[in-house]
């Protein structure tokens, strides 16, 4: 042949007939040939022959396994794609079939068939293409898993232990067929959650924590990842292995019978500290765990990890702000001669902050007392600070000064000099016994004036407005002084009161005096709760402020002994 | 949608005019003091017109009270331009005392 000869049409043929069969070998998906009568295989590609393997079958005709559709009905051999085409001509594209291989491992395969007919339309054969989408319907479902654990993870912080349960079940059966929470407290090992998709099977696990108490000093499983902080994979768990691990025969036989097949052990660490384990544990799927699994699993415990880290953290923050607020506001106002007092104080929010509203009461020479109440701008630490700094400012200005404007001034210059650039408002007040009641002089500094209400139910402003604290050197502060008798009561609160919000309505001071005037017969005490109903029953919405409402009622006792 | 709008004029290169709208109130403070801290830097003279706020409560009113403690320390001017729940608080604590007030038609 000489070079310009162009090959004959039949060895072109061949040579494309080479090239495509050496194509179609190394194909990133099965291609199958059947022959139609004898359904024999012809061909087959090496992807295709991997793909029988695997379900132990030397060919996809034979059809011995088998497969389910989506609903979990069963495939019969005749529904196969490849004897569809076969046999009646059908062409099948991509049907999605569960099948479960020999290993035991459960995979969905993607099948297509079409017939092949010679020139007179003839079926002689059929080919079918497969590809095995179990990984990929595996990575889908564990971004979907991941999505929401991070959703879980995020949204229940306070309630670490319920979060770290939905976490459990949401990982089966996508994860795992089995998934376990351990918690390492105190030198003990503490589940927290167990997840299997078999209500029975949870109970079983229930149960064997209660017969077999997981050893801390095991040497392997949850006991040494707590205890070294490394996550342990066993891709396969042969039944020697459960043997070595299980000293207790019948502890050993329920595993034996549980089938388990692969397992996945991850710390829950945050901050270089181990807090817990994740066991992940594969059954029924019989899915083998490799180490990307591991990865997916460390992570994820990671992420628990640091929601219970930050669960802990709040939590004792919410401690260290309750007992910082304890110190704020007494636990009881002292008893007093002649007067019962009442007083009721709500903190905004869940204790997350400090407030900044207090109120205190000690007792003075000759039976007088002094009382006060105040409200320091803004929350949190520094804010505290300052409250307690005014307290006791206060407490001890009181036993010098000469009026209750005086000691209102000498907390101005302790505020001003403490740096704390933050201002407060307040009232003090003093009474006095005298004859039929109490002398009362009363001294505002940027504070809503307090409330006389008579005993027969007229109410009066206590105090004449002032300058707030902490802000200017020169402040504008005032004595006023009145009488109360027996029966009336004085009512002094925070702006939490007035200023409590429903939309753009505010409670008032309309309100507030409404409420006092009907319960003109009631004591202290159930006075400042009658308050503190009606703020809390104006609006549905959350309190943005603390509310303290302290009132101070003259007993008519009193007058009885005086008369006497 | 914020419930705090803020508007800023300056003129003749002295005054600079933070006019506010809307309510000031504990959840709208932050916002309004890092506007007047951004408008006190364009002129000495700083004017806080609260008369489109139709609602301001004691937070609200603490940052008129931290701007007046601002405005002694570092040597600015400020005046307020109230509405009358503005003006009231403002009685009641004193702070119309410390600032200047400027009565304006609303």
């Amino acid at each position: 042949m000489s070079p310009v000869d162009p090959p004959s049409d039949s060895a072109l043929l061949r040579e494309v007939r080479h090239w495509l069969a050496l194509a179609v070998e190394d194909l990133g998906f099965g291609v199958a040939v059947a022959e139609a009568g004898s359904e024999r295989i012809l061909f087959a590609n090496r992807y295709a022959k991997e793909v029988w393997r695997r379900l132990a079958q030397t060919d996809g005709v034979a059809a011995g396994y088998r497969g389910f559709a989506r609903d979990g009905r069963p495939y019969s051999p005749e529904e196969w794609p490849l004897r569809r085409a076969l046999r009646l001509g059908e062409t099948v594209s991509h049907e999605e079939i569960s099948v479960e291989f020999a290993s035991g491992t459960k995979g969905v395969l993607a099948l297509s068939a079409g017939p092949i007919r010679n020139d007179h339309d003839e079926l002689v054969g059929a080919v079918v293409t497969m590809y095995d989408l179990t990984d990929h319907r595996r990575a889908e479902e564990t971004l979907k898993f991941m999505a929401e654990a991070s959703a879980v993870l995020t949204e229940s912080e306070r309630d670490y232990e319920h979060m770290l349960r939905r976490l459990a079940h949401l990982a089966v059966p996508r994860l795992a067929d089995w998934c376990a929470i351990d918690l390492w407290e105190n030198g003990m090992i503490r589940n927290v959650g167990v997840a299997h998709v078999d209500p029975a099977k949870v109970e079983l696990a229930h149960e064997l924590q209660r017969r077999f108490p997981p050893a801390p000093d095991s040497p392997r499983g949850v006991a040494n990842v707590l205890r070294t902080g490394r996550s342990e994979l066993t891709p396969e768990i042969p039944d020697a292995l459960i043997d070595e691990a299980t000293p207790d025969p019948d502890m050993r036989q329920i595993l034996r019978d549980l089938g388990l097949h692969s397992a996945i052990v991850a710390p829950l660490s945050a901050h270089g500290e181990t807090l817990g384990a994740l066991t992940l544990i594969s059954a029924e799927q019989r899915r083998t765990y490799t180490s990307d699994d591991l990865i997916l699993a460390e992570d994820l415990g990671h992420r628990a990890a640091l929601s219970i880290s930050n669960a802990r953290l709040f939590r004792e923050q919410i401690e260290i702000n309750q007992a910082l607020q304890q110190s704020l506001i007494p636990d009881t106002l002292p008893s007093l001669d002649g007067v019962e007092v009442g007083a009721v104080y709500m903190p905004a929010g869940e204790g997350s902050q400090v407030g900044g509203d207090f109120y205190d009461a000690w007792k003075l020479e000759d039976g007088a007392f002094g009382v006060a109440i105040g409200d320091v701008q803004g929350k949190g630490p520094r804010a505290a600070a300052l409250t307690s700094l005014a307290r006791h400012t206060m407490r001890a200005a009181a036993l010098h000064a000469t009026s209750p404007a005086h000691v209102l001034r000498l907390l101005n210059d302790a505020a001003i000099r403490s740096d704390f650039k933050q201002f407060c408002t307040a009232i003090y007040l003093t009474m006095t016994p005298a004859a039929d009641g109490f002398t009362t002089t009363v001294a505002v500094a940027g504070h809503m004036p307090g409330m006389i209400r008579r005993a027969n139910g007229l109410i009066e402003q206590a105090g004449r407005p002032g300058t707030l604290l902490g802000m200017y050197e020169d402040v504008k502060i005032t004595d006023d002084t009145l009488h109360l008798y027996p029966g009336d009561a004085l009512v002094l609160f925070t702006d939490g009161v007035t200023e409590r919000r429903d939309g753009q309505r505010q409670f008032g001071e309309g309100r507030l005096r409404a409420v006092l005037s009907a319960a003109a017969d009631q004591e202290a005490a159930a006075t400042a709760r009658s308050v503190a109903d009606a703020v809390g029953a104006f609006s549905s919405s959350p309190a943005q402020d603390d509310i303290a409402i302290v009132v101070i009622r003259v007993l008519e006792t009193d007058r009885a002994e005086r008369v006497a | 949608m914020s419930k705090l709008l803020t508007t800023t004029e300056t003129s003749t290169g002295r005054t600079v005019t933070v006019v506010f709208t809307g309510t000031l109130d504990i959840s709208t403070i932050d916002q309004a003091l890092a506007e007047l801290a951004e408008a006190r830097a364009e002129a000495p003279e700083l004017v806080i017109d609260l008369r489109q706020v139709d609602f301001i409560d004691s937070s609200g009113l603490s940052v008129i009270a931290q701007t007046a403690q601002q405005a002694a320390e570092t040597g600015f001017t400020l005046s307020v331009v109230p509405n009358a729940q503005a003006r009231r608080l403002m009685e009641m604590t004193g702070i119309a005392s410390y600032v200047r007030i400027e009565d304006r038609d609303a």
